[in-house]
Parts: C-alpha cells; structure tokens; sequence
C-alpha cells in the first residue's frame, strides 16, 4: 500500500552523554559473532546451565489472591507444563501438571479454583500443598505406604517479589530469589506495584532466536527512526536516547529520556488534560522505584532480570515481557501493561491510549527481528555490529557467553 | 430504535453498528479490517465532541456507569483504535512485514500465560 514515508532528517544529538551509574564489566568492544544466536548446540547449552538454573518469572500474585486459586503455565523451553496455586496457607507454590501415577495432567483448565488437585484418569487425589492424599482402591497398590513420598507432586522452586512469581526447575534452588534480583531490585523497590491494574495482554511468536528478540527492546537507538510513524516527532532530535545504564552482574536497567518537545497527538493532548499519568506524557508525580540514576527529561526505565524477564517502569505504569525459547531460532514473547488505577473515565481513556500507543509502538519493534536472523542464519552477515549506546545488547551477549564457559 | 448512546451524542449513533465492541481485540479487529478513509472518517466524527465525551462520563462513577454511558466510553475506545491510523501511521495496520494475525491480544483480563 502507498503511504507517506517519513523520512525526515534524523537528528542524533551529539550533545547527549550517556551516564554510567555503576561498574562497567570489561566485555570488549569488538563484533558480536554470529554463533550465539544461530547455533543449535549454543542453545542446548543456555538450556542447561542458564533457563534450568535460573529464577524465572511466570505471573503476578493479583491471579491467583485467594487460597485455592491457580493458573497454569506452558514452558516451551523444556515442553513442560506447571500449576502455580495459592495453598490453603496462602502460600504460593509451583509444581508441574503431572498426576505421579501414569503422566496425566492434573488439571486442564489455564485458571481456576480447587480445593484438591484430582485427576480426571483415576481419581487420584493431592493437596494443595502437593502431598498425596487419596488413592481409590489403594489396596491395589500393596506398597504404596513406602512409595507415597515419592509419590507427592513434583515441585518447582518458587518464590515472589513485590507480587511478581518466579520460579525456579530446581525445587531447592542455590541462590534464593531476593538475592538473586539483587542492585536492580534495590533500584525498583518501592514502585508501587500493588496500586497498578492489569490493562493489556499481547502475546507474540516469532522466529528468531530468545535473545536477538530481547535486543530489540533494551537499546533505545532504533527508537527514533522506527517509532517515527507511532511516536510522531519521535524523529525529530534524539527521542527515546538511554541517559544512564546500570549492570548489576547478569541483570541491566537503561533509563530512556523523553525529548521536551514532542507533542501528544491531537487526540492524546485531548485527554491527557485529564490525567496525571499518560504513556508519553512525563509524569506529574513523584513516586520511589524509577529513575535511580536521577536524570533529567526522564521518560522510562528499561529494567532486565537475567535471563528474559523485562519489567520497565514509567510514571504510573510499567509493563513487562518475557522471552521463552522454543528452539535456537523460535520465541514466544509475552507483553503485560498495568496503569495505577484509574479514578475517572477519562483516566480510563489515558489509559487505553497508553495501552494502544504502546501496543503499536511495541508491534513496530515485532518488524525486524526474523529479517535479522535470516540475515545471520542464512550467512550473508557472520557478526553484528555493535555501537556504544547499544551497550545492553553486548552485556546480554557477554553475560550468556561468559556462563556457557563455565561447567 | 433505541439509542445505544447518550442523548447528547445521538449524531454519533450510526457508528455504533461498526465501531462499538466489547473488547480490545474485537475493536483492533474492527479497526484493521478497515479502510484508512472509514478510520479517518470515524475519527473526524468523534474529534469535535471528544472533549465533550469526557466531561460528561466524569460526572458518573466509572465502576458504575449507566448503559448509555458505558456505550460512550466503548465508543471512544473505538476512537482511540482509529486515532492510529488517523494520526500515526496513515494505513489500517501498523506495518506490511508482520501481520496482525501473528500479534494476540487477549482479553481484557489478569495476564494469562502466553
């Protein structure tokens, strides 16, 4: 179809200093090769020593708030499905949907209540706290006595912060959850999560590899040329530059700056007279967890937990993605949006602007990612190459690269 | 017929039938299968009584609000569809090289799974 096609100057202001607000890992600055993100073997090995021993993320405790309370969770990356319930002691726990006796789920539905987890195949029964507790005809199974503890649900570590739930394959993980977060945590604590509903879901799959996915998402060079159709203005003067990166070990967080001078449309300028909070509106009111570095013109924080779980905050909302790799060049992206909430319709319509202008503006970003693993997979480029604002992207690289060394 | 709006909007009536859905994914739908003219012209209709819209459904409780009211609100969520291709992209979708089949938008409900 025929469309204007702006193709407006694009103004990369050389005055623009990017803080480094801690350590910088020695990671080099040479090209990144291709192997990482097109080889099979490179993969099984992130699905070892990095998706089976890492903290998770999977959900938020506002899904499940009463006892009894579940939801499931397909894991592409190991073909494995899990249950995550709120017991009756109003812990949250995670086991995989698998009846002990012979392999059936145990429960089929994505979200429910119950107040046993009973399998439809033979009526086997287990706890909320996944202990066995009835078998119909247990005559039937003359060891069962001796064989019931091995017999309980299999678990999953799992644990939350600030509402979010991780999880974790290894039911008694070394390193616990909070420390695990650790710096970036400290820098997001405080954020109130607890006061922000739930206003979008998007959902994604592409075919390019987990972390050439994730690239897309934490540099803000590409944001004023390719959200220049969804962000109008966005291409006029350094929209959207990173003005402060921070590495906390295998976790970064990049604080993106709102150019002064970039108009609402006519529409959002409508409604954002009527709201504090708006998605490209710098916001109103001061609040703990966002901009830790303090800078100026601040718009939003690009915050990444290790290894594929966002959770960018902005001035009265935030939204998070998660990467699941289904093979070396296969993901699944899932999006969440969540606003503080809204008192009045019309903070109700600021709100679906956020949402739309985001979601738009996010489908933007959907655009590049198989062009650029063909471009790897098929040979034409061995590297990429990589600039010194795009600094996130080689961190991911390098962090991946550095544990695969290990055993 | 009845109005589906409230009296003060009843010029906006005959967009109801194509552009008042329940959800998020219904009206994205709406708004794709569309021409960018049919976009335009819906969102041409509704920019001169938008500020309007919102001063009247700020005079009722938004956890509660009348059914006409309701409509209005959905409507303009319609509207905000139509803002996009109206104020940003110039075409129904936003771009040619990932189709909108390929992005879900799920229901209006707590985040569930992917």
């Amino acid at each position: 179809m025929n469309r204007p096609d702006k193709t407006a100057s694009y103004a990369f202001s050389p005055q623009h200093d990017m803080k480094f607000a801690t350590d910088v890992p020695e990671m080099g600055n040479g090209p990144i090769p291709h192997e990482s993100i097109t080889s099979e073997a490179y993969f099984e090995q992130e699905r070892e020593k990095i998706f089976k021993r890492t903290w998770l993320q999977v959900g938020r405790v506002e899904e499940i708030p009463e006892s009894g309370d579940y939801f499931t969770r397909e894991l592409p990356t190991f073909d494995q499905n899990i249950v995550v319930v709120r017991g009756k002691d109003e812990v949250v726990r995670a086991f995989h949907n698998v009846c002990t006796h012979r392999g059936m789920a145990l429960v089929t539905k994505s979200c429910a209540s119950t107040r046993t987890f009973t399998c439809e195949f033979h009526g086997w029964s287990f706890g909320l706290d996944g202990q066995l507790q009835h078998v119909p005809a247990k005559e039937s199974f003359p060891n069962l006595e001796k064989d019931k503890p091995g017999l309980n649900m299999r678990s999953l570590g799992c644990d939350t912060w600030n509402g979010f739930i991780f999880i974790h394959m290894n039911p008694e993980p070394e390193q616990p959850l909070r420390e695990f977060l650790g710096g970036l945590a400290d820098d997001m604590d405080g954020f109130p999560f607890d006061k922000c509903q739930h206003i979008a879901h998007y959902t994604s799959r592409v075919k390019a590899n987990w972390k050439l996915c994730i690239d897309a998402f934490q540099e803000a060079y590409h944001a004023a040329y390719l959200h220049r159709h969804a962000i109008p203005g966005a291409e006029n003067g350094g929209f959207a530059l990173p003005t402060s990166v921070r590495f906390y070990e295998g976790h970064r967080s990049v604080s993106v700056w709102l150019i002064d001078n970039l108009q609402p449309t006519p529409a959002e300028t409508i409604a954002y007279a009527h709201s504090a909070h708006g998605f490209t509106k710098v916001s109103e009111t001061k609040m703990e967890g966002i901009n830790p570095s303090d800078d100026e013109g601040w718009w939003f924080d690009v915050n990444v937990f290790f290894p594929n779980f966002f959770c960018d905050l902005g001035g009265g909302w935030y939204f998070t993605y998660n990467f699941w790799p289904v093979s070396h060049n296969d993901t699944i992206w899932n999006m969440n949006i969540y606003q503080m909430e809204a008192a009045t319709a019309s903070e109700k319509v600021v709100q679906e602007f956020t949402r739309i202008a985001l979601r738009d503006t996010v489908y933007e970003d959907m655009s590049t990612m198989e062009f650029s693993q063909k471009a790897f997979e098929s040979g034409v480029l061995s590297e990429q190459y990589i600039g010194d604002t795009e600094i996130a992207v080689r961190h991911q690289y390098w962090v991946v690269d550095e544990i695969l060394k290990k055993p | 017929m009845s109005n589906l709006l409230p009296q003060a909007f009843s010029a906006l009536e005959p967009y109801c039938d194509k552009w008042l859905a329940e959800t998020e994914k219904a009206r994205n739908q709406i708004r794709t299968s569309s021409t960018l003219e049919e976009n335009v012209e819906f969102y041409d209709a509704v920019m001169p009584r938008f500020e309007e819209m919102l001063k009247h459904l700020d005079e009722f409780p938004v956890s509660d609000l009348p059914t006409e009211e309701d409509n209005l609100l959905k409507l303009i969520y319609g509207f905000v569809e139509a803002s996009c291709p109206a104020e940003r992209f110039h075409s129904p979708v936003v771009t040619d090289t990932f189709p909108p089949e390929r992005f879900t938008i799920h229901e209006d409900s707590p985040a569930s799974g992917w």
